[in-house]
């Protein structure tokens, strides 16, 4: 018997990905409705684009519609999602130019100034960073993620995402060291 | 693993995530899940048709073939008569006999050269 719609809204998550495994479109819904701020989130740090970040959160949640028979453990639904988006974005990033994904790092844009909001300010921060260091920074600082697990989502070498987190660092220190005096999002002066 | 992070840097990532407004989101996504599973459903119904109307069309032939190949199964190798004998041997005495014989024999060849 399919559930009431404040049932789902009162289910666990595991419950959910269950019942969308089987193709219930209402419980699929819900999973977005409770997931979509955090994918949406994660890939304005990831792109610097609140559009393209939104197409690319909407390309996460169809993959993940057309994939979620094959989801194994529906209690790991998070984890798979994360891992969705992440492949999502590494696939944006190889129909893209080839040279943004260069190691180099541009010195020449300048620090961020007269920012609209801290959000911005980290955006255009990350958007100074290649594609490759500004994902292992995004999903150390902003996932929560280890080293290793970063190298085992992105398929990179362990010590190539630790440099790139070390560097990547380094340089958002310069370019938001406005926000050491007021690390509590308030605008620096 | 221990990872170091920057401090500073880890509050402004807490502090920089929004709350984005959920629709017109949630409703696009499911905009766009809805017409996948209507294709889904169309594609379906077509592969369904398309196949009960091959199994129409070929089901008088694919009928006659298989006759056909009943009877020829059970064609006799040698004459025997129709004494007893004949009967209890007439399942190797036949077209179907020489045919799994010929089976068994591939087996056992491509067995010997592959393993």
């Amino acid at each position: 018997m399919p559930l009431q719609k404040d049932e789902y809204a009162r289910s666990p998550e595991a419950i959910l990905a269950g019942l969308a495994r089987n193709g219930d479109r209402d419980a699929f819904a819900e999973l977005v409705n409770r997931r979509q701020a955090w994918i949406r989130n994660l890939m304005r740090r990831c792109c610097n684009d609140a559009a393209l970040a939104d197409d690319l959160a909407q390309q996460v949640f169809m993959q993940a519609w057309k994939n979620i028979p094959q989801l194994q453990r529906v209690s790991r639904f998070g984890a798979w999602l994360k891992r969705t988006a992440i492949n999502v974005w590494l696939q944006h990033l190889r129909k893209s130019d080839p040279l943004k994904n260069a190691e180099e790092v541009d010195d020449t844009r300048p620090a961020p100034q007269d920012s609209g909001g801290m959000a911005i300010d980290l955006d255009r921060a990350l958007a100074a960073l290649s594609e490759h260091v500004r994902l292992c920074i995004v999903l150390s600082y902003n996932e929560g993620m280890t080293h290793g697990e970063i190298a085992d989502l992105t398929g990179m070498p362990l010590g190539t995402v630790k440099s790139h987190i070390r560097r990547g660092t380094q340089r958002l220190q310069e370019f938001l060291s406005a926000y050491d005096e007021s690390p509590n999002g308030e605008q620096p002066s | 693993m221990t990872v170091d992070r920057d401090p500073n840097l880890q509050n402004l990532f807490d502090v920089a995530n929004q709350d984005v407004p959920e629709q017109p989101f949630v409703a696009d996504v499911m905009s766009q899940v809805d017409g996948t599973r209507r294709k889904a459903a169309i594609a379906w119904i077509c592969v369904g048709l398309v196949l009960i109307a091959c199994f129409g069309l070929l089901a008088a032939p694919l009928r006659d073939a298989v006759q056909l190949l009943t009877q020829a199964m059970s064609i006799s190798l040698v004459d025997l008569g129709d004494r007893w004998l004949a009967r209890i041997i007439s399942p190797a005495n036949s077209v179907a006999g020489l045919v799994a014989l010929g089976l068994l024999g591939l087996r056992a060849a491509y067995r010997r050269i592959f393993s």
